[in-house]
């Protein structure tokens, strides 16, 4: 029963709002600044600094920042040592421009560039063998059968590990002289073993498995609550399994599934862990985040590591938008039991 | 017969993808475990000898027990900041209507939603010009951009689940406002708060992004520690990196099971609607 709001109340909500909007509105409106900002170079790649009236050039030779004066277009003779300037950041800012530069260049440099092919070839295979590993569990423990407990907490259990673990326990399972690759040559499918640790397919596997316990754990309560009535109903009217599955399963249960389907592919396009742990993130596993964190620890380029993640947070929205369209193909309505 | 033959064939696919499954979450479990006390283990199907060795000589290695007690500081903090911030914001959000409600519910479930680097990258850029970087307080300040949505998320379905008429009863029978929320609002909360509690703890333990973008040396936690190993990891022998996931293991497992079996508990003590 829900009641209407008096005046007090809205002071509860404060608690909450304003943590949030200091901490994520703010930053979100400062990474704004970030993505739109570059820093300038001189002729020979190295930042010029600035307090409001002179800029400071750096002269390697004699390794000071030369005092320079942008009215009269000289130096004015008074050098600084690189530790004053870069020690006191309240009073020698860094000279940047405004302007489109950094879009400009994740698009036109390669190894920006890759990351979102890179991105996609993992998480769109790794999403559809998820969604059909998980529903097909799903759909097979909806009824209640013998050790449907253990065997739903199981299926979860790599939600509980994460994938910091999931990652670790592949170096052991997937090595080559691993209990993958042994069993697949004691039952003679292989000769030699398969390398699937620090390569694409080792990303995919430690995705795979992550994701399709956390789709699970959605699908299956969807599933559950399908009236089993309406399944009875075209059986008697003469349906097989395999329609009654197509024809009233599946279409009644899509929207649903397809909304969790989306949050969990919307979470996975920022992979991390697994692509540096059993990828390879050099080459074929160097995604978003991979790039994002190069920037931000080893560059200490802020403005590009902010840029990467802007266009990770707009794959994801594009990813929203097809999935939200291909949703409302299927009828949206109520396929659960009135209990 | 053929009745039963055709039913066992149309599970057999079900069967066989469920196995499947779960062969590989077991056998990434198990060959940690068993990694970790074991000395050398290539290409046989169980460790040709046992040992304490790794699992010791982790411990002091990876200076195990600081990065818990640094864990420990930092998520209890976050964790109870969050929850002081969330649990009055849940119940409005739960049990009142308004006209902006809808609107503020996407606003709290936004920083769950979008990548941790879109809010880490400009909060550390922040944080290291004011000095709050690397700090306890900055990586708990961090942390709570996530604790209190996602705490939110867990909690109000308890809170919605909970029937207003009974607080109306209490008062109509004499009891006065203090005595409703401390006698009749509460103790229906305690399931629903412990459960967010824990899962929240578990979450904020096992981030990497943020703390990995706003901490420093002093304040990295066990998950940071882990990561790092892992990924920089080139003289360490596989069975210390076990040893080191194990220590990781423990507390995620112990924090979850603990959510299951407080779960059942509370149930059978406050019950449940």
């Amino acid at each position: 029963m829900e009641q209407q709001i008096k005046k007090g109340d809205y002071l509860l909500l404060l608690p909450s709002a304003i943590p949030i909007t200091i901490l994520f509105i703010l930053p979100l409106l400062y990474s704004l600044s970030l993505i739109f900002t570059t820093p300038v170079y001189d002729e020979l790649g190295k930042e010029i600094y600035s307090d409001s009236n002179y800029e400071y050039h750096y002269k390697g030779e004699i390794n000071r920042y030369r005092q320079y004066n942008p009215e009269t277009n000289e130096y004015t003779g008074n050098d600084l040592r690189p530790y004053d300037i870069k020690s006191r950041s309240e009073i020698y800012k860094q000279v940047k421009t405004w302007g489109f530069q950094n879009i400009k260049t994740f698009f036109m440099t390669k190894r920006y560039r890759v990351t979102i092919l890179n991105t996609f070839r993992l998480v769109i295979p790794a999403s559809l063998v998820q969604f059909l590993l998980a529903f097909s569990m799903a759909y097979y423990l909806r009824k209640k059968i013998r050790g449907k407990f253990f065997l739903t907490t199981m299926i979860i259990f790599p939600l509980t590990l994460g994938s910091l673990i999931i990652a670790s326990g592949m170096t052991n399972l997937f090595r080559t002289s691993g209990w993958f690759n042994l069993f697949l040559l004691k039952v003679g499918l292989i000769e030699n073993p398969i390398v699937i640790l620090y390569t694409y397919w080792g990303t995919f596997i430690a995705i795979t498995i992550g994701g399709t316990a956390f789709l699970f754990s959605g699908f299956l309560a969807i599933c559950e609550q399908f009236d089993p009535n309406l399944e009875v109903a075209a059986l008697t009217l003469g349906a097989n399994r395999f329609k009654t599955f197509l024809l009233i399963f599946l279409p009644l249960t899509m929207p649903s599934l397809l909304g969790i389907f989306s949050l969990g592919t919307v979470l996975m396009l920022g992979l991390y862990p697994s692509a540096v742990l059993v990828g390879d993130p050099v080459n074929t596993t160097r995604v978003f985040a991979v790039a994002a964190f190069e920037e931000f620890q080893q560059a200490f380029n802020y403005n590009m590591a902010a840029t990467v993640s802007l266009v990770l947070t707009l794959s994801q929205v594009v990813v929203l938008i097809v999935l939200g369209r291909i949703r409302r193909l299927f009828y949206i309505g109520f396929g659960g039991t009135f209990k | 017969m053929n009745k039963q033959i055709n039913k066992f064939l149309v599970d057999l696919p079900f069967i066989m993808i469920i196995s499947l499954f779960l062969l590989t979450v077991m056998g990434i479990t198990v060959t940690v475990v068993l990694g970790a006390f074991s000395h050398s283990w290539v290409g046989t199907v169980l460790p040709s000898d046992w040992t304490f060795y790794n699992i010791m000589h982790a411990w002091s290695f990876y200076e195990i027990g600081r990065y818990y007690i640094v864990s420990l500081k930092i998520v209890v903090m976050a964790t109870f900041l969050s929850l002081v911030c969330a649990i009055p914001t849940g119940y409005i959000l739960a049990r009142k209507n308004f006209a902006i409600k809808g609107l503020l519910e996407k606003f709290f479930k936004l920083p769950i939603l979008l990548p941790e680097l879109l809010i880490g990258i400009p909060l550390a850029s922040l944080f290291y010009s004011i000095g709050l970087a690397e700090t306890y307080a900055g990586v708990v300040l961090v942390l709570m951009v996530i604790g209190i949505p996602f705490g939110l998320s867990i909690m109000i379905p308890f809170m919605e689940a909970m029937d207003s008429r009974v607080e109306i009863a209490a008062q109509t029978l004499g009891a006065n406002k203090l005595v409703v929320i401390t006698r009749i609002v509460i103790p229906q909360l305690i399931p629903g708060i412990t459960t967010t509690l824990i899962n929240v703890f578990v979450r904020l333990f096992a981030n990497y992004a943020l703390v990995l973008l706003l901490g420093g040396p002093g304040t990295y936690t066990l998950t940071i520690k882990v990561f790092s190993t892992l990924a920089n990891a080139r003289s360490e022998s596989q069975g210390l990196l076990n040893a080191l996931t194990v220590y990781y293991m423990i507390p995620m497992l112990g924090f979850t099971s603990l959510s299951l079996v407080l779960q059942n508990v509370l149930k059978k003590r406050f019950g449940s609607k």
